[in-house]
């Protein structure tokens, strides 16, 4: 959520710039955009396993079973 | 003429136009920010003692309006990030950042005043400081070294992916999230300022510069943009004083939470 700029900005960083020093290295120029748009994708991975994924599911699970419980009152 | 305005020399708003010394130059200089930022802090203390001294059940408007603020601060970003529970020892220090961060801003509009102080990067940077140590310490002093710097691993990543995850969190938590707290609100006041002085500048140099009816006719226009994005940068600068204590407050609860 809030922090997703941050973790953008990271992953980019991250595998950017070893990128661009094997770009410098091999006289080649695409490593850094590889690198880029490696570190965005596991950016989005972060993010999503932090805010989306087994994360959060692992945290509902352990508010101890609301809904099943909710449902039965519904039925009843 | 279409080059008119090219070739008789308007000089656009940059950065130059935020260098404001008011006393002396150079790095010593009393800049017209330190004035404002010096003034906010005497009218922010005097206003909330002189609300805390004469406190009422029935809150006549003032104190319903300070009040407003600092719910705020209190309540809207508080207690939905931190909870009720462990708030009491952050409250000043997000309650002094939303009014401190919110009259700076509001100096751009004020009449007179017109000046950002968040404008000012050096301003922003010891802000965010602040908060950087706030929310390493709190996170340190909850879990230890060892339990803090292994709660960056979010739970459920699969171990071959560790090596890379796991620097990617060091470096959002210890350069990305201060740099991107700090020039979210830096470059908001700062552009939001320059397109300002853009309009009211532009509308300026028509009006009496152009030297061509038709040009000084469309000041009307420039003018007209100018007290709209007034209005836009009230909206803005509310937005981003919110803004950087909402982020404290996640920062904050992020570090004191449990699960990962």
């Amino acid at each position: 959520m809030s922090s997703v700029p941050a973790y953008f900005l990271a992953g980019a960083a991250l595998l950017g710039v070893p990128g661009w020093a094997l770009d410098q290295w091999l006289g080649t120029r695409a490593f850094v955009a590889v690198g880029v748009l490696a570190g965005f994708a596991l950016a989005f991975y972060v993010i999503w396993v932090r805010y989306v994924g087994p994360a959060t599911a692992a945290a509902d699970d352990t508010h101890g079973g609301a809904r099943p419980a909710r449902s039965d009152e519904e039925s009843a | 003429m279409p080059y008119v305005l090219a070739s008789a020399g308007f000089t656009p708003p940059g950065p130059s136009s935020f260098w404001h010394p008011l006393i002396g130059d150079g790095a010593f200089a009393v800049t017209r920010s330190m004035f404002v930022v010096v003034a906010t802090v005497i009218i922010i203390g005097l206003v909330m003692t002189m609300t805390a001294k004469r406190l009422q059940l029935v809150p006549t408007k003032g104190q319903f309006a300070v009040e407003s603020l600092y719910n705020i601060a209190r309540n809207q970003i508080g207690v939905d990030f931190i909870g009720e529970a462990r708030l009491r020892p952050f409250l000043p220090l997000l309650v002094s950042l939303f009014l401190f961060i919110l009259l700076n801003n509001l100096a751009g509009i004020i009449p007179f005043v017109q000046f950002p102080s968040m404008s000012r990067f050096g301003y922003v940077v010891v802000l965010t400081l602040i908060v950087y140590v706030v929310y390493h310490y709190v996170g340190l002093k909850k879990k230890g070294f060892g339990g803090y710097f292994r709660g960056f691993l979010p739970p459920g990543v699969p171990i071959w992916l560790v090596p890379v995850v796991y620097p990617l969190e060091l470096l959002t938590y210890f350069v990305t999230r201060p740099l991107t707290l700090s020039l979210r609100l830096f470059a908001n006041m700062f552009a939001g300022h320059t397109l300002l002085l853009v309009f009211a500048l532009g509308g300026e140099y028509l009006l009496l510069h152009s030297g061509n009816i038709f040009l000084q006719a469309t000041s009307v226009a420039s003018f007209a943009m100018f007290i709209a994005m007034t209005f836009f940068e009230l909206l803005i600068q509310f937005l981003q004083a919110y803004i950087f204590v909402l982020l404290t407050a996640y920062y904050i609860a992020d570090a004191m939470a449990e699960e990962h």
